[in-house]
């Protein structure tokens, strides 16, 4: 299979593509996930969290670069044989697609219960569903610059949102630590799996990197990113609100900068979550446009066809059916439950793939041709 | 692309601004906003709520801040008050009344009578909390009358009577003379369980509001009072930075002796459990000056200002523990949230003990250390 996919992707795009990939509608409520699960374990839960997802992603990486010119639709052929590879594809690919789905979902939610009530939830949905997909339309050139460009502009502001309410930090929120065995660090590191996700986009970008002899590296800081926000939002919120009053909020982050104010009394800046919210929107549109070329990848991968043109009609199409999926729940809880469902899925797909088919690859002892 | 493409491009780019319309544009005096709410039990119906508005009249609003030259004569708050089973119902009837939609994000004041919060002050803030538009620093506050007298109070202090209360509060806080606890923080006390909320109580005197002291509160209920003298003790045990005044008085005659005033305070709680029994150790240090010396007390000698020193400790270890006392005995609820060190130091002790229980018997010890720095412009 020749075609131009070598040379699309710097070393340090692949990390932006990492970081942004992962950092999505998780971060909304993350610190509540990993309060109920962890307690005050939650701050050390989550950098356990973090490094499982590295591993994880360091396996991810690995089995990429055994085939090196090959994405995850390919190989699993080569390595499974064509029908439980097909399988295996087809069931990433419909993970992806409804991880889509339920992305822009939460984002219709937080939009209009905290900015523009009056809207119609299908015109949020609809926008940036078709932002997403023009993001994924484009050449995968273009693509890894957006993350590029878009990640220190994201990531900088955020932290220090966050960082802002250091202030209201009560130290003794943060305690006790481990009081209660190795039991709620596990549970809470499960917890934040479901925010880890996005990792599994090296599957499908590996192949048009330029050096992929550098991939591990670019990656393991690409994850270091969220593992330092994901710390950050946890530490924070647990510090200021405790971890059962945490529970309470519907969108611990938001609240958490609705409550930072500079300097706190009397307050000079205050509605500091207009700032968020826009950031928030940006994060997502990366992380949409992430999910959404997973996708399209995908099922022109499986389908055999060839490298084609960017931002053609049938790259929208996708938008129609995934507009319908992500009105289907029928209230905000539904939309959590359905999250939950499919990031849950998401995680042992994500683990059980990938591990089987490295697996086999030894085995089997196949091994892509080089780059 | 040829340059007159590329010019087409750039001028069907800047047609795309005329598509940002304003279709749903609402100007800020299209809004009803309310200043300040006041919350009271209906006076002929039992179950019912009596919900107080004040109201920004905009074109009278300009002329008393002394903004513009336009503006009408009259007052630039309206107070209404509405009946209804529930907030909600009475914001809606309120709607009916005014002339636009009722809008919440300027509201600064939500003040409760304390009748209506000794029945349960939850389901009277649960609206304000689902609510995006109203503002999570926004002071809750109890008062002993009703709230629809507060409201309808004017000083010729300040020209808004929401701000005049508001400007009050804050200046309190600022003197360290009542805790900071707005909206928000009343709720995260609320809804740990390791914390008891309380709130600033505020009385309307003539044209003047009055501290009255701080409520107490179990979970929901308002159980007590802590006088304004009370609430000073409450600030040294339960933050840093505080401030005010101890009278050290004549053991015989009880007249003043000399007054000192707490410029900067600092407190450690020490816990200790021993054979499954928990005590609390109180450390607290203030350090001030002498400002008013009407015994004319010969302060002219270190171990004299030791001496003093140790007298004003000792009054004030009695004020904080008779202050405990009454929190343990009376009201029985743990304001000064020192289960929440219990939750942070000994967690296996906290998860078997049920709390409540044990507070009003717990030991709690308060060891004060006094520093006299300043004596002010005179000697002696």
């Amino acid at each position: 299979m020749k075609d131009s996919r070598k040379n699309q992707i710097t070393s340090l795009q692949a990390a932006a593509i990492v970081a942004s990939s992962i950092i999505g509608v998780g971060i909304l409520t993350l610190p509540r996930e990993v309060a109920a699960a962890a307690g005050t374990d939650g701050p050390l839960a989550t950098l356990l969290g973090g490094g499982i997802a590295a591993l994880l992603l360091l396996l991810l990486t690995k089995l990429g670069l055994r085939f090196p010119r090959h994405s995850l639709m390919e190989y699993s052929n080569m390595i499974l044989g064509a029908i439980l590879g097909r399988l295996l594809s087809l069931l990433f690919l419909v993970y992806w697609f409804l991880l889509t789905a339920i992305l822009v979902r939460t984002f219709g939610e937080m939009v209009i219960t905290a900015i523009l009530p009056n809207t119609p939830l299908e015109i949020i949905i609809g926008i940036m569903l078709l932002l997403g997909a023009q993001l994924a339309a484009q050449d995968i050139k273009v693509f890894a610059r957006i993350h590029e460009i878009l990640l220190p502009l994201t990531i900088i502001p955020l932290l220090f949102l966050f960082l802002n309410s250091i202030n209201a930090i009560n130290p003794l929120h943060l305690l006790p630590i481990l009081a209660f065995g190795p039991w709620p660090l596990i549970k809470g590191a499960l917890a934040t799996g479901l925010s880890f996700l996005g990792i599994e986009s090296v599957l499908m970008l590996l192949p048009y990197y330029s050096k992929p002899q550098e991939a591990v590296k670019s990656h393991l800081y690409g994850i270091l990113i969220p593992i330092v926000l994901y710390f950050t939002i946890v530490t924070m919120g647990l510090g200021t609100f405790g971890d059962t009053a945490l529970q309470y909020l519907q969108w611990p982050a938001l609240e958490q900068i609705r409550l930072a104010a500079l300097p706190s009394m009397p307050s000079v800046f205050e509605r500091l979550e207009s700032i968020f919210i826009g950031i928030w929107v940006v994060v997502l549109f990366t992380s949409t446009g992430s999910l959404y070329l997973m996708v399209i990848l995908g099922i022109r991968q499986l389908l055999g066809l060839k490298q084609q043109k960017r931002n053609r009609f049938y790259h929208y199409i996708l938008t129609i059916p995934l507009f319908f999926l992500a009105r289907l729940p029928q209230n905000v809880i539904a939309v959590e439950t359905y999250a939950r469902v499919i990031s849950q899925a998401g995680i042992v797909l994500v683990i059980v793939g990938p591990g089987l088919l490295y697996l086999m690859a030894l085995i089997r002892q196949k091994r892509g041709e080089e780059g | 692309m040829k340059p007159a493409k590329t010019l087409a491009t750039l001028l069907l780019l800047l047609l795309v601004f005329n598509l940002a319309g304003c279709y749903d544009r609402r100007d800020i005096e299209r809004r009803t906003a309310i200043l300040a709410i006041g919350i009271d039990k209906n006076p002929e119906d039992e179950k019912g709520l009596e919900v107080t508005a004040q109201i920004a009249i905009y074109h009278n609003v300009g002329k008393t801040v002394g903004g513009s030259e336009e503006g009408g004569e009259g007052a630039p708050i309206q107070v209404t008050t509405v009946q209804g089973p529930s907030i909600g119902t009475a914001l809606e009837k309120l709607a009916g009344m005014v002339n636009n939609p009722i809008f919440l994000g300027h509201t600064m004041l939500l003040a409760i009578s304390q009748e209506a919060a000794a029945q349960g002050i939850y389901p009277l803030l649960d609206y304000f909390l689902r609510n995006n538009d109203f503002r999570r620093k926004s002071w809750l506050i109890i008062t002993p009358g009703s709230a629809k007298e507060l409201l309808a109070l004017t000083s010729p202090l300040h020209p808004l009577p929401p701000f005049y209360i508001l400007t009050s509060l804050e200046s309190l806080a600022n003197n360290k003379a009542i805790p900071i606890m707005r909206f928000e923080d009343f709720i995260f006390r609320f809804n740990s369980p390791s914390k008891q909320p309380v709130a600033v109580m505020l009385r309307a005197a003539g044209d003047k509001v009055e501290l009255e002291g701080l409520a107490a509160f179990d979970r929901e209920r308002m159980v007590g009072r802590l006088s304004p003298a009370e609430l000073r003790i409450f600030l040294y045990l339960s933050q840093a930075k505080g401030r005010g005044l101890i009278n050290l008085l004549e053991p015989t005659s009880g007249q003043i002796e000399f007054s000192y005033e707490i410029r900067n305070s600092n407190r450690r709680v020490l816990t200790k459990v021993e054979e499954k029994k928990l005590s609390f150790v109180i450390d607290l240090w203030v350090e001030g000056n002498i400002i008013e010396n009407p015994g004319q007390v010969d302060l002219d000698d270190e171990a004299i200002i030791k001496a003093l020193e140790q007298r004003l400790s000792a009054q004030l270890a009695g004020e904080c523990q008779r202050l405990i006392r009454k929190i343990q005995r009376e009201l029985k609820t743990d304001i000064l949230n020192l289960s929440e060190y219990v939750r942070a130091r000994h967690p296996h002790y906290y998860k078997d003990v049920d709390w409540s229980e044990e507070f009003p018997t717990v030991a709690i010890k308060v060891q004060a250390t006094t520093h006299i720095r300043r004596l002010g412009l005179r000697r002696k």
